[in-house]
């Protein structure tokens, strides 16, 4: 360690003492503890969902201003032992880095951090950390921040709404009453699992998948017009569990025990021993409950890191961060819903047939998006990324389907979970069956609250659109000994929940409730006006009557929606080869098909979710409903849907119809009726935005050095357009092992591909060079019928050629001739008699034996340029002219050479060789000219220097 | 500082130091810096304090240097 100068704040030099570092710490608390302090202090629930007490919190805090402090000192200690200059470097970086840290922060949260807002910010951070070195004032006043290290924890432990989960403690109850019926006491509550889902119509559960629900249906109460009292988990539980209507007074309170103390838990807690799986909430205290689990403190301290990250990140980071904003917790586990599973599997094995015991299991991941579980308990590879948008919902983020073609089939996967949480609530009727305590137990299942599947409407925020939906939840509560199912068509709530158990058991609720008991024949229900708490902690207030309604308007879109998918009429039909007459127009690629085409069915992860593009001439022909065979059978339905330009589609695949060799059809149906098979186009590539997307992946344009290449023809002759060209691994011998493939696009539009085949003795000597040369050759007639790609568009000069080499996923650009580029190296005059360029005058003639040739094509482009498309030859010299010149008005404005091949000139010619490169095409950048062009003022010359003549080319049919 | 101005800094400091009703998820920018800015403000007034401090007792050396001298 060196020697500390007397006053190191005073000082300029840098050097490791501890007051320099108690600087570092205290930018550490601006830029790191305090953003994650009061993060957690804003969002309690977070904390709560982790079971999260006073000790982890410690833990926290000892973490953030001791352990990591203590490490950074450690870093800036060790480094001055190796070299002094290597600490003060490191000391600037920590300063620089915190500083940056706490200014994006800043930025962010006056969303204000686009790629500008980051170099600002950078930059003021560079001018900090520098005037930290050289300006006394700044580092004095760094170091005056240094009470943060003790200010900000101490707020946080003491004065922020994270104190509750420290200091407030309350007791629980205690009961004194004894009571002689103490039927075991079974309560499941799934997560965002809507009634609407479960029914096949206004009074029956549909069995097909929901076989266990309709069993149990069969012995219970079966309270139909049951609603949820909030539209989110962290409300929704604890008025179940308190029978009490959430307030939006205290909608932000953490669904914790210190909060809500009066609950069924602590209610029971004198006469039941009670097992929990509370995955979500934290309302049943340790010594109250057995746990069945809980989340690890690594997994609380990943979702915080990644938390902390969002706040500071610019937008361009954020996008790569795991997504927090559709769940509490678990953001980089893909597989909630799963891991949720296996603890029920758990919980269940905790059954017994011993009298005086509730268990109690919330599953706040089943059926949960993202739904990924299939009815087997399979997963599968389904992705959620752009079927909705956020949209501020009274101030706030809030979620809304895109479009119908999304809701399809993210409503069959929801349907797919759901029939898996039907399979789970099987395995749980099936151990209390085993258990022999199906008779004598009460049972009630239910859902904390549902979830909207309506075009253009939210998810989970509510209005008249979607309240009914997200309101209407199951309700299943079987007595003891109950044998007959009721359906009750009483206006109740989940509210009652905890009232009817109490009645049942004969036992006082000792604090002010609003549910009712629902077994009380007196009871007619609520009243008809009533409320739901909405995301944002707004109640929501809506008539019970009009529910009804609305609520059987839903069922009856739900079943359509079903009849238009997987119970469409032709879903099980077998699709054999041939069967079906082929689109001429539509072609598709199926971005995932790798995937499918060979599997392991044993894997946990299957291959079912198809993502693809489809393509025709005329977007039209994609209106309309297709059908993906799997295996030769119809398995479902889907629409497209527009993702830019393109027109993209997802559709799930049916587990049932899975082989470890699998084949895809997708099939048209015709508004006629008809049945077309879709052309698979498997090896497709796309290009967008400069990068190319194939059904493999996202392939990179890069300048590889490992090979050279190029297109040295381009041209159309004789209805065909051929290109030929060559690539290889010249200068880098032998790294090259396998031909790349040459994709050409045109328009955008992938035409076709080609493998080099063929020997160019020119070519030099890598491992390719044996065979560098391809050639390629596609009818007009094809291009127009299959592409809509004109001849005119291909002198458009949009055509981009790549090498595509798979094993290192690049495409490197060949580039194409471009001789026929306008250019203007030397500078030309006109007079009516003479054109003079340089030294050089070329006489105006306009004898077509001397000079010949056709303007073809002169067209203004979308993009700007104007294209200029003909041929010219000099007859004496029976070659073609040397220079095309462009003229506006009297303007020079640049020269062409011809160099394109022209089969039909040399055929019209009398097969003149020499004619063939006679043809020029070139694009005339208007940008560049720097005034508004009027074609009918261009003039086209052809001249030659044979002849020193030139000729005025003009438009015409033929020669 | 005009009234313009004023306005502006005042709606600033409201962004700022506002902190949001958690969204029904997390909302990442929910924290509060109130607190750093409370803090960053105090210490900008204590060197501001101490750089004045320092000025006037450099005066006073300097009238005792004379005196002494």
């Amino acid at each position: 360690m060196t020697k500390t100068p007397k006053n190191p704040v005073r000082n300029s030099k840098l050097t490791v003492s501890w007051k320099q570092t108690t600087a570092i710490f205290a930018l550490w608390m601006f830029a790191v503890a305090q953003p994650i302090y009061t993060l957690i202090s804003a969002n309690p629930t977070f904390l709560s969902s982790y079971r999260i007490g006073a000790r982890e919190l410690l833990y926290l805090v000892f973490l953030i201003n001791l352990a990591i402090p203590l490490f950074i000192y450690a870093t800036l200690y060790f480094t001055n032992l190796i070299s002094e200059k290597v600490a003060r470097a490191l000391i600037c970086i920590y300063i620089f880095t915190f500083i940056t840290l706490f200014l994006f922060g800043v930025a962010k949260k006056l969303e204000l951090l686009n790629n500008l807002a980051v170099t600002i910010t950078i930059l003021i951070a560079t001018l900090i950390t520098i005037g930290y070195l050289k300006i006394y004032p700044v580092r004095l006043f760094i170091h005056y921040l240094t009470p943060a290290i003790f200010l900000f924890p101490i707020h946080f432990l003491f004065f922020s709404p994270a104190k509750q989960f420290v200091w407030k403690v309350k007791k629980q109850q205690t009961q004194t009453k004894t009571i002689s019926n103490k039927p075991p006491i079974f309560i499941v509550i799934f997560d965002e699992f809507p009634l609407y889902t479960i029914l096949k119509d206004q009074n029956s559960i549909d069995d097909t998948y929901f076989p266990n629900f309709a069993k149990l249906a069969k012995k219970s109460y079966w309270f139909k017009n049951a609603t949820a009292s909030a539209a989110y988990t962290h409300h929704a539980i604890p008025a179940i569990l308190t029978g009490k209507i959430p307030s939006d007074k205290n909608a932000d309170t953490a669904p914790l025990y210190p909060e809500y103390p009066d609950n069924l838990f602590t209610l029971l807690s004198g006469y039941y021993k009670i097992y929990s799986l509370e995955t979500f909430t934290s309302l049943c205290p340790e010594n109250i409950c057995i746990q069945i689990t809980k989340d690890t403190y690594t997994d609380f301290l990943k979702d915080l890191f990644i938390l902390y990250l969002h706040t500071v990140s610019p937008q361009f980071i954020e996008k790569t961060l795991p997504s927090i904003d559709r769940g509490w917790k678990g953001f980089t586990n893909h597989n909630k819903g799963k891991k949720e599973a296996e603890l029920f599997k758990k919980f269940l094995s905790y059954i017994d047939n011993k009298k005086g015991k509730l268990y109690f299991a919330h599953l706040s991941e089943l059926p949960h998006f993202p739904w990924n579980i299939l009815p087997s308990g399979k997963s599968y590879n389904i992705s959620f990324n752009t079927a909705t948008y956020a949209r501020k919902f009274q101030g706030r983020k809030a979620y809304l389907w895109k479009n119908r073609s999304f809701i399809e089939q993210y409503f069959i996967a929801h349907l797919l979970e759901s029939s898996y949480v039907d399979k789970l609530l099987g395995e749980f009727l099936k151990i209390l069956e085993q258990q022999n305590v199906f008779n004598e137990a009460l049972v009630i299942i239910t859902a904390d609250h549902g979830i909207s599947f309506y075009p253009s409407s939210y998810l989970r925020s509510i209005d008249y659109n979607t309240y009914s939906t997200i309101a209407s939840v199951p309700l299943l509560i079987k007595l003891p000994g109950q044998k007959e199912a009721k359906i009750i068509e009483k206006n109740v709530e989940l509210i009652d929940v905890l009232p009817t158990i109490a009645s049942y058991l004969g036992i006082d609720i000792p604090w002010d409730i609003d549910g009712l008991d629902l077994l009380n024949k007196n009871n007619n229900g609520h009243g008809t006006i009533k409320k739901i708490l909405n995301g944002n902690a707004q109640l929501f207030t809506y008539n019970f009557d009009n529910f009804l309604k609305d609520k059987e308007k839903y069922l009856a879109y739900k079943i359509k929606l079903l009849q238009k998918t997987l119970k469409h009429n032709l879903v099980g039909t077998k699709i054999s080869k041939g069967s079906y007459p082929t689109s001429d127009s539509i072609q598709a690629t199926i971005h995932n098909k790798h995937l499918i085409a060979k599997i392991d069915k044993r894997e946990n992860l299957l291959p079912l979710w198809l993502e693809g593009e489809l393509f025709a001439i005329n977007d039209e022909d994609l209106n309309g409903r297709f059908a993906v065979a799997l295996n030769g059978t119809i398995v479902n339905t889907f629409i497209p849907y527009k993702k830019g330009a393109r027109n993209s589609f997802n559709v799930i695949l049916d587990e049932k119809h899975l082989k470890e060799n699998n084949n895809i059809t997708l099939i048209k149906l015709t508004h006629a009726g008809e049945l077309l098979i879709v052309k698979d186009n498997t090896s497709f590539y796309v290009l967008q935005d400069n990068k190319i997307i194939s059904n493999e992946g996202k392939i990179n344009i890069t300048r590889s050095p490992l090979y050279r290449g190029r297109i040295t023809k381009y041209f159309v002759d004789n209805n065909q357009l051929k290109m030929i060209g060559f690539i290889t691994d010249w200068g880098s011998y032998k790294k090259i092992h396998t031909y790349p493939e040459i994709i050409i696009f045109i328009n955008g539009k992938m035409v076709g591909k080609v493998i080099p085949s063929f020997e160019r003795f020119i070519v030099g000597r890598g491992s390719l060079a044996k065979k560098p040369g391809f050639e390629y050759t596609v009818s007009i007639t094809t291009l127009e019928k299959t592409l809509g790609i004109k001849e005119t568009d291909i002198y458009k000069r949009d055509e981009r050629v790549f090498a595509i080499d798979k094993s290192k996923n690049i495409a490197i650009e060949l580039t194409l001739p471009s001789t026929s580029a306008l250019f203007k190296t030397y500078n030309c005059t006109k007079t009516t008699k003479y054109i003079s360029c340089g030294t050089k005058k070329f006489t105006v003639t306009s004898d077509n034996k001397i000079i010949t040739g056709n303007l073809e094509q002169i067209e203004t482009l979308q993009n700007g340029n104007m294209v200029i498309r003909g041929w010219a030859i000099d007859k004496i010299s029976k070659r073609e002219v040397d220079s095309i010149l462009v003229f506006y008005r009297d303007k020079f404005i640049g020269a062409i050479r011809p160099n394109v091949f022209r089969g039909d000139v040399v055929a019209h010619f009398g097969g003149i060789e020499s004619l063939a490169f006679s043809g020029f095409n070139a694009q005339i950048p208007l940008s560049q000219i720097n005034y508004h062009l009027n074609p009918s003022l261009l003039e086209i010359w052809a001249v030659s220097n044979t002849t020193n003549r030139t000729l005025l080319l003009i438009q015409r049919r033929t020669e | 500082m005009n009234r313009k101005n004023t306005r502006i800094i005042l709606l600033l400091s409201a962004i700022v130091l506002y902190t949001k009703p958690s969204l029904a998820y997390i909302d990442p920018a929910s924290g509060s810096l109130l607190l750093q800015f409370i803090l960053g403000g105090l210490a900008a007034l204590g060197v501001v304090v101490k750089l004045l401090w320092n000025k006037t007792t450099r005066l006073f050396k300097k009238e005792q240097n004379k005196v002494d001298g």
